[in-house]
């Protein structure tokens, strides 16, 4: 890994990252503005969602979290910020090495005096460090967005920090395996139809599962089921083990996208 | 040995595409790699580059093996893809600035000059570039930091002839300085110009290996002559030549080799007109081929 890489990379995907950015932070503070007009609904509201519904969006019944934190929950288990997670580390994936083999510039860049892994992990730093800085924002945008609706002092933010460190494992994992099939693909299109399928598929069977018990046993295979922002928040801390799955996921697969990229024949498109 | 493969053979699944190639080319040689359009010129290139691995054989450059030690070699070598793509939302000067970090060389003042040279603007956008500003754009990175091989695949394509012969110049200036080329053509015409010696490819195989002094000796040209009446007879028997074709007084010939005694045997005839034109590529490879098959 080099700096001139890891900035090459970073102006490529630096439009990418703002939109991003902007709306994650508009999602965030979106969601929780939203409290002060209702939040007064709170209860009802949870009346109307069935348990199962909750727990397959949340992991969890909300009945007994307070209102606040139901709330900003939201927020973090929101499809749009999700889509626009998955969409920022699909995209470099996808981009950094079967997009450079799609479009001929692996060429020059492999002529050049680098190794292939050098190109793998550049890929893994900038959407590592692009995770991190989104969901700071994400965080920031929910923080401010919650002291603006009045409702700051009732979030527990250190339970919400766990949750954004459970959520930043999740796309790791996403990330992980995004760069495996880039690295296994000579076209960009391929790899991302892949990537977006099985994250989609992944995060589908987590919801499904819970609304047919048919389809519980696959859960364990949704990289969704080992985000789950309810026991977060009532506990206070992340649970380790999905964790641990998590970042077992991410770092599999970002060795095994190393082993192959190493190891496979570049012919151009 | 600047490169040296041995056995070296590359198959796609069922398909073969370089059948045990064996080639030697030491420093300061301009060496020609011909072939049409898939025999297997860019997979050898490909390989002796690092980005293929071989099925079979070996290939070493500066005495390294090309697929495991890739990264060293690269250091020491220029590549110009058959078709460059670059990054086109960098403008020239930037994607050199960005190759030479890569490479962690300063050589500014070079493409500068290279760049004069070959009169390319590299303060604009490379998506605004033509295909042939690319190509020497693809040049420049590729000289820019004074390789010890350059590596050029079919580079001239897109190119006017004063700039092709601009490149031919400062190729024979690198040579001079001790670099070794790989010029992977089709173009014959170019290779005689250039190169010392000449590897012919088909199908995967390596059908030639000569010097072009002997190459030139067995050049083939199409000869058009028309004769003033009488005179039909005694023009089959023009030395080198062949008759392949006649229709009244006009004949086609495919002269082998000297031209010259051919002109003065011609010269004793009664000639109306005379075109002589250097023989397509097809057929000059056919030459080639049908005499190596």
């Amino acid at each position: 890994m080099t700096l001139t890489l890891i900035s090459k990379t970073l102006r490529e995907h630096r439009a990418t990252l703002i939109a991003c950015m902007l709306a994650l932070v508009a999602v965030a503070l979106l969601v929780t503005l939203s409290f002060r007009a209702f939040g007064k609904m709170y209860e009802s509201m949870l009346s109307v969602m069935s348990p199962a519904m909750m727990t397959a969006f949340y992991g969890g019944t909300l009945v007994g979290v307070n209102a606040a934190n139901g709330w900003v929950m939201a927020a973090f288990v929101h499809p749009l910020v999700l889509l626009v997670l998955s969409s920022f580390v699909i995209a470099v994936a996808t981009r950094s090495l079967a997009g450079e083999v799609e479009r001929g510039t692996i060429d020059i860049l492999l002529a050049c005096p680098l190794a292939r892994a050098q190109l793998v992990v550049t890929a893994a730093a900038v959407m590592v460090g692009g995770l991190i800085i989104l969901l700071s924002g994400l965080f920031a945008g929910t923080a401010v967005g919650a002291a603006l609706a009045g409702s700051a002092r009732e979030v527990d933010f250190a339970a919400l920090a766990w949750l954004t460190v459970n959520l930043l494992a999740l796309f790791l994992a996403v990330s992980g395996y995004s760069l495996l099939f880039s690295a296994i693909n000579n076209e960009r299109g391929r790899a991302t139809a892949w990537s977006a399928g099985v994250t989609a598929g992944s995060w589908f069977i987590n919801l499904v599962a819970e609304l047919w018990d048919k389809l519980q046993p696959l859960r364990p295979l949704s990289v969704f089921h080992y985000y789950q922002a309810q026991p977060v928040i009532v506990s206070g801390q992340p649970s380790i083990r999905d964790l641990a799955i998590l970042c077992g996921v991410a770092l599999v697969s970002f060795a095994a996208a190393l082993v192959v990229f190493r190891r496979r024949d570049l012919a151009t498109v | 040995m600047i490169i040296a493969t041995s056995q070296l053979t590359k198959r796609y699944g069922n398909q073969l595409a370089l059948d045990d190639l064996a080639l030697e080319i030491g420093e300061g040689e301009v060496f020609g790699y011909l072939g049409p359009n898939g025999a297997g010129k860019t997979t050898t290139i490909r390989l002796l580059l690092g980005f293929l691995s071989p099925t079979a054989g070996s290939a070493r450059v500066f005495g390294r093996d090309a697929w495991r030690d890739s990264v060293s070699i690269h250091r020491r070598v220029g590549y110009v893809p058959g078709e460059v793509r670059l990054y086109d939302y960098l403008t020239g000067a930037e994607l050199l600035r960005l190759l030479s970090r890569l490479r962690r060389v300063e050589c500014s003042a070079q493409w500068e000059e290279l760049a004069q040279r070959l009169q390319l603007d590299l303060g604009k956008r490379i998506r605004a570039y033509s295909r042939g500003m690319k190509q020497k754009l693809g040049l420049i990175q590729a000289l820019m930091h004074q390789p010890q091989l350059i590596i050029l695949d079919e580079s001239t394509t897109g190119l006017d002839p004063l700039m092709q012969q601009e490149l031919y110049e400062i190729l024979r200036e690198r040579k001079q300085d001790g670099a070794t080329v790989f010029f992977s053509s089709h173009n014959l015409s170019e290779v005689e110009k250039l190169c010392d010696r000449v590897g012919i490819v088909r199908g995967g195989k390596l059908v030639a290996l000569e010097s072009v002094a002997d190459l030139q000796q067995r050049k083939v040209r199409r000869v058009e002559v028309v004769f003033a009446d009488g005179v039909g007879g005694a023009a089959v028997e023009l030395p080198n030549a062949t008759l392949t074709a006649q229709r009244g007084r006009h004949f086609v010939f495919t002269v082998r080799g000297s031209i010259d005694s051919f002109v003065k045997s011609l010269a004793q005839l009664a000639v109306e007109e005379l075109t002589i034109e250097p023989p397509g590529l097809e057929e000059r490879f056919f030459e080639f081929y049908r005499d190596d098959a």
